[in-house]
């Protein structure tokens, strides 16, 4: 600790009036930050002394538009930001930047804007990705929509023809099909029932025009039996007369013009 | 609870972000400011200035003030005197001359000074407080003075009074000694 002195008793009234010069405060502070009783006692003491000078002042009411402008100045800073509204004090003011602590805090403030327009950019990557996935789901979606709805055309559309197809024997009573079918596009939608074939069997779907019947394909059902099927680009040899189904061997009739196994079912378009 | 004491208290709610705090503060300080400010700056406008910005730093500030080194209300005066000081040196020589002058052409200001303390208390303070100024020792009231309105340093001081160094300490530790010891230390903000 430097050893208080007598001198310093008047330093103290020096500081209490901000009056010191830079060398005797340097000195000053040093010898306050290793504690000195009797010079903290004095300026407590002598600060009741400076606080009297300053009621000694001419007494004045302070103008009412101060009160104002202050208070609008915080409400607009907002209570918590204590960032003040500059145009709402329209004085000439020094830059706040002049300082060591203003030009930390403007850095602070430029820190706190660039991070802020970061996360900002950052959520509007994250948003573009979002926008761009939920874009291309609801494409897919409209894709699916739209072949659902070309397909449910089959059905409804002015030329549509339906075929419920027959057993053609006693040996397959529990089958069951129809077919509906769009000349005018070549599409066709198979509705089949009770198609679990036996084993080491399939069930085998013909097109008969005149030029002869063509395959449209096996029959795979599921393990109720049931199956749709859809069917493209069919008859294009000419006017469909009639749809059957043949019970083949696993695979289907190796000639595709000809079934090789029994005709189980058959529908004949009317007319 | 005391001045002190209740001044403390809503300067917690003024870091705390209060505004309402702040106008409370301000209405009960503002007039001393000002009349502080008008009394090193010398003009009206001037203070009005020093005036808001003093509050607008104490607001800004309002986190660092410490209870352990002085009452709120001295704060605010600290911050009032060093933002008018400024603003005084600001103003240049030539003009500090002009200030100096027209503060001693105001012997008694117009308008008339609407105390900001109203109650019996404190027209017995202000009544110490001009007892003790008068009760000051020609050289020690005005070495005080010139320090504290007018922001001089001692040796300033010395060479404008033509006094030595030494002296001019020492009458202004002898003249901050009596004021306080003539004005209750409970009665100060």
């Amino acid at each position: 600790m430097s050893r208080h002195r007598d001198d310093h008793l008047e330093m103290c009234a020096a500081h209490v009036l901000g009056v010191l010069d830079d060398a005797g405060r340097a000195e000053f502070e040093a010898h306050l930050a290793e504690g000195c009783p009797e010079c903290e006692a004095e300026l407590r003491s002598l600060s009741g002394g400076a606080l009297v000078l300053a009621m000694s002042a001419p007494q004045h009411r302070a103008p009412a538009a101060v009160r104002a402008r202050v208070l609008a100045a915080i409400d607009s800073g907002g209570a918590s930001g204590r960032q003040l509204d500059a145009s709402v004090i329209a004085l000439p003011r020094r830059p706040w930047v002049a300082s060591p602590a203003g030009a930390l805090l403007a850095a602070a403030a430029v820190i706190a804007v660039a991070l802020a327009g970061i996360t900002a950019w950052r959520r509007t990557e994250e948003l573009t990705r979002e926008l761009t996935a939920a874009r291309a789901h609801t494409d897919s979606l409209q894709r699916v929509l739209d072949e659902e709805q070309r397909w449910a055309s089959v059905m409804t559309a002015p030329d549509s023809r339906t075929v419920t197809l027959a057993p053609t024997g006693p040996g397959a009573p529990a089958l069951a099909a129809e077919v509906h079918y769009d000349p005018a596009t070549g599409r066709a939608l198979l509705f089949a029932q009770g198609f679990t074939a036996p084993n080491a069997r399939d069930y085998e779907l013909w097109a008969i025009t005149a030029a002869g019947p063509t395959s449209l394909g096996v029959v795979h059902a599921g393990p109720d039996g049931r199956a749709v099927v859809r069917l493209e680009r069919i008859a294009r040899d000419g006017a469909v007369a009639a749809f059957a189904v043949s019970l083949e061997a696993t695979g289907g009739s190796p000639d595709p013009h000809k079934p090789s196994g029994p005709v189980v079912m058959l529908g004949k378009l009317a007319g | 609870m005391n001045e002190t004491e209740r001044d403390r208290r809503c300067w917690e709610r003024v870091a705390g972000g209060d505004p309402t705090a702040l106008a409370e503060l301000y209405d009960r300080y503002a007039d001393l400011l000002y009349s502080l400010a008008l009394r090193i700056v010398g003009s009206a406008s001037d203070a009005e200035e020093v005036l808001q910005d003093s509050w607008l730093q104490a607001w800004r500030s309002a986190r660092s003030y410490d209870p352990a080194r002085g009452a709120v209300g001295a704060w605010l005066v600290t911050i009032a005197r060093s933002r008018a000081l400024d603003r005084l040196r600001g103003l240049g020589s030539r003009r500090r001359a002009e200030t100096a002058a027209s503060v001693e052409a105001q012997a008694e200001p117009p308008p008339p000074a609407a105390d900001p303390a109203t109650g019996y208390a404190r027209r017995v303070l202000r009544n110490d407080v001009a007892t003790a100024i008068t009760a000051l020792a020609p050289q020690q009231r005005r070495v005080v003075e010139m320090a504290y309105f007018e922001g001089l340093s001692q040796s300033e001081i010395a060479t404008q009074l033509g006094a030595p160094l030494g002296t001019v300490k020492s009458w202004t530790r002898q003249a901050l000694m009596k004021l306080r010891e003539r004005v209750p230390v409970e009665a100060l903000p």
